[in-house]
């Protein structure tokens, strides 16, 4: 199958999830069609239990689908492959390598020389801002530290595709604000196509190009959004009203989500 | 006037300084009380013997125990004694320890041999280790092997189920991560689920040789002319209170011994599982 | 008047009722010689004389013997090399009542190749240190010239000893029923080669106490010396129920326990009293003297008879 330019680069294609089977089976995604883009920045949000860490985990294939299909350019998700980077939450680092030594653990399974893996470790440490802790270990590093280190190490062998499991919600505001910036910064510099999910609108409003927002029990796409704002963004650009308006959208849909979740749940129990 | 605040101030009485929930207290004070403690129960116990309160068949004098050492390690028993009774614990543990780093490792990764294994070892870690010495005999002879299977015994069901969980216990976006790196499974075995799992396994380490000491006495019940164990038994026959205290206390440190080692090589082996920075 | 008579009756149930409510606490192991004791609580016979036993199993005989030293026990049976080891830790305890001799109840057994004690030499042979085992090996050793020196001994337990044996782990082995009988049920290329029965009275048993609980419990003693008596002409006259009751408190079936027990003599009081005026005081001289020399560390003393009986209620009663 040749590579079409207009052949998206990830294809979710009326995918469905149900986990379990028989009356204790849980429909956690019941529709969900979706095509990023070359080098596109889509953020996922939705309230708990809408799918998205599951979708994600679909896309990365650690998991499969039990209805539709999932396409990277074009061939089906069969496992997990070098062609995904994947940064999780809890960071993940293997905690026995220092910061080079994860980050060149990810190159092991490519072709590269010596001399070019050096170069590669040594930039991505640059582009993540750690120089000069080559050699310290993830427990030595605060969690904006080793959530670079896991950045770096998902990027270093690049792949065309990087799937973000809401990276940044164990840190504290301003570390989070910094990361985000550096992460817009790499996503320029290095050229791949980025899922990011989280729950924190603002965030996903202010890397995207696009917000998909779900909804839940079980998970749909509500609504997307076109994020119009231009690039690169400036800190400050969550102030502006044209922000504010996306934010409040979709602010509103979550919120109408969260509340037919919670009358959902007040109707089970009685 | 006074101002309210200084009432206050001089009115507030500081809470206990060493009884605050998790805190740290000084080391210095730490490590001392780690001695202090068993200096005043050595104190207390040769006060009572002194004063005469307990019969000395009963309790005998921190004294006669020393005494009694002293005459093993002057005799040249106690080496003898000691060094063969370490050979055995340490081939014993060893024995298990082979098997039970394997079997752990697997049960912990595969619920098909978790589920297969899983519950014949649960149910074997009760066996009683004393009752089956006869069937020991049977099945290694009365040499050393008969002793090493009674020590493997004692310490193989534990080891593998702990060992197990400590494997279990690793993040499962380690295993996550291997993948998407494009590592096989065997790849992930010993490349990252190994490595995690290793300072508790070598924890794990630490644990079972004390326990594999506790059977040391079991051990030296059959055809064993020496060692530690076997001497207790036979002073106990005779009552002789104060070989049988020395033996056991010379275990306890024996087993102290082992712990520390295990501890402080642990903390040099997987120095990257500190936070000091 | 009538007052009188009902005050004095209540004084006498009061004191008969204290004079049965104290329970003697008697440790034993499940050895065949003891097997009275259990006929005897079975068949009411200490009920009969007035007192009442609480019987209490032990696996070890030194469990027992902390166990009387601390008063946990107010009497406990115990093999009279035992004794005479406690007597050398300083412990008060001494013999009211010989219940049993062990004839070929306690022997040494080794494969069919071994023709005698004296073809022992340098032989591995297995038995328990300290036991009634030890004692009769170096009994025999010293019958033909030898000493425990001469041979090699694998330290075990008893019911290990015979198991040794017949897998062939050791060449001879020395134990007591019902590990004897077990094991040459279970081969026929073993056999027996020296029993206790060629010296009586060097393998016994003995009922024990202090000799403060002696002294302060005499109708005890007493209760406890007839009851025995009883137990044992009972079990002369009723073997199969005796034997029964016997071989169920001590574990065995019925075909394991004939043969084992025929090895030992149970004694009534007559036949007891006989033998302390015979033979006995020099049996335990001799036992001390061979447990003094196969084992001066912790035998230094060899007690006097009197030292470790206290007999006086059992002549009495002859």
């Amino acid at each position: 199958m040749t590579k079409n330019a207009t052949m998206p680069r990830i294809k979710v294609d009326a995918v469905g999830k149900i986990f379990g089977r028989g009356p204790q089976a849980v429909q956690a995604i019941k529709r969900i069609d979706l095509d990023v883009h070359e080098n596109e920045f889509v953020s996922i949000v939705g309230t708990s239990g809408c799918g998205k860490s599951t979708l994600l985990n679909m896309i990365g294939g650690l998991d499969e689908p039990t209805s539709g299909d999932i396409l990277i350019d074009g061939t089906p998700v069969d496992g997990p492959g070098r062609n995904r980077g994947f940064v999780f939450q809890s960071y993940s680092l293997f905690e026995w390598m220092t910061v080079q030594g994860n980050i060149r653990f990810a190159l092991e399974k490519s072709n590269f020389g010596k001399a070019e893996k050096d170069e590669l470790v040594a930039h991505f440490v640059q582009a993540v801002g750690l120089s000069g802790f080559e050699n310290a270990y993830p427990k030595q590093l605060s969690g904006g530290m080793r959530q670079r280190v896991a950045i770096a190490r998902a990027l270093v062998y690049k792949p065309s595709i990087l799937l973000m499991d809401e990276p940044f919600g164990a840190l504290d505001a301003q570390t989070r604000g910094m990361m985000q910036e550096l992460l817009l910064k790499i996503w320029e510099d290095h050229k791949v196509t980025v899922l990011f999910v989280t729950h924190d609108v603002d965030e996903a409003i202010f890397l995207a190009d696009r917000v998909i927002v779900l909804c839940s029990s079980p998970g749909l796409v509500k609504r997307t959004v076109d994020i119009e704002l231009e690039r690169p963004r400036a800190f400050d650009i969550v102030t502006t009203a044209k922000f504010g308006e996306y934010k409040r959208d979709i602010m509103a849909d979550i919120r109408e989500e969260t509340l037919k979740v919670m009358a959902m749940e007040k109707h089970n129990e009685s | 006037m006074q101002p309210k605040e200084t009432n206050a101030q001089t009115r507030r009485k500081p809470k206990s300084g060493l009884f605050r929930l998790r805190e740290d207290i000084p080391s210095g004070l730490y490590n001392a009380l780690g001695f202090i403690i068993p200096a005043v129960l050595i104190f207390l116990w040769w006060l009572v013997t002194y004063l005469g309160l307990v019969k000395p068949l009963f309790l005998p004098s921190p004294v006669a125990v020393l005494a009694e050492g002293w005459r093993q390690v002057t005799e040249g028993i106690l080496l003898a004694d000691a060094s063969v009774s370490f050979y055995r614990i340490t081939v014993g543990w060893l024995a298990a320890t082979v098997v039970a780093v394997p079997v752990g490792i697997l049960m912990g990764n595969f619920q098909i041999i978790e589920g297969s294994l899983g519950p014949l070892i649960s149910t074997m870690r009760y066996m009683p280790v004393v009752a089956l010495i006869p069937l020991s005999i049977l099945w290694a002879g009365i040499g050393d092997a008969q002793k090493i299977l009674i020590l493997f015994l004692g310490t193989f069901f534990q080891q593998a189920l702990m060992i197990m969980d400590n494997v279990k216990n690793i993040d499962m976006n380690l295993i996550r991560a291997g993948q998407t790196l494009g590592f096989s499974n065997s790849e992930i075995l010993r490349r990252v689920i190994l490595p995690a799992a290793s300072p508790g396994i070598w924890d794990t380490f630490r644990i079972t040789i004390g326990w594999t000491w506790t059977y040391l006495v079991v051990a030296e019940l059959v055809a064993a002319s020496d060692g530690l164990g076997r001497r207790i038994m036979d002073a106990q026959r005779y009552l002789a209170t104060d070989t049988i205290l020395f033996g056991t206390l010379f275990i306890g440190v024996l087993g102290l011994l082992t712990d520390y080692a295990f501890n402080k090589s642990g903390l040099r082996f997987f120095r990257w599982n500190s936070d000091k920075r | 008047m009538f007052k009188k008579c009902s005050l004095a009756a209540l004084a006498l149930v009061a004191s008969a009722a204290t004079a049965m409510a104290d329970e003697i606490k008697l440790g034993l192991q499940p050895w065949l010689g003891y097997g009275p004791l259990w006929v005897a609580e079975q068949k009411g016979f200490f009920a009969d004389h007035g007192i009442e036993v609480d019987l209490t199993t032990f696996s070890w005989d030194q469990d027992m013997t902390a166990a009387l030293a601390s008063g946990n026990l107010d009497v406990i049976a115990a093999a009279t090399n035992g004794v005479i080891a406690s007597y050398n830790v300083g412990l008060d305890q001494k013999g009211f009542l010989i219940m049993d001799l062990s004839f070929e109840a306690d022997a040494i057994m080794a494969g069919n190749d071994i023709a005698s004690v004296a073809d022992l030499k340098g032989k591995d042979i297995a038995f328990e240190s300290g036991s009634t085992s030890d004692l009769l090996l170096n009994y025999a050793l010293r019958q033909n010239g030898m000493s425990i020196a001469d041979v090699n001994h694998i330290p075990m337990g008893a019911s290990e000893a015979g198991l040794a044996l017949i897998s062939g782990r050791v060449e001879a082995a020395v134990t007591y029923e019902p590990y004897i009988s077990g094991a040459l049920a279970q081969s026929d290329e073993n056999r027996v080669l020296f029993t206790a029965a060629e010296k009586p009275g060097l393998i016994s048993d003995m009922l024990t106490s202090s000799s403060t609980w002696i002294n302060a419990h005499p109708d005890d003693v007493r209760g406890l010396i007839l009851a025995w008596d009883d137990a044992v002409k009972f079990i002369r006259e009723n073997p199969d129920e005796g034997g029964a009751i016997i071989a169920e408190a001590v574990g065995s079936s019925m075909e394991e326990f004939t043969p084992a027990f025929e090895g030992v003599r149970l004694y009534t009081i007559s036949e007891m009293a006989q033998f302390l005026g015979g033979d006995f005081q020099a049996t335990i001289q001799e036992i001390g003297e061979i447990m003094a020399e196969t084992n001066p560390e912790h035998i230094k003393q060899v007690p006097a008879a009197d030292e470790i009986l206290a007999v006086d209620a059992l002549m009495s009663m002859q």
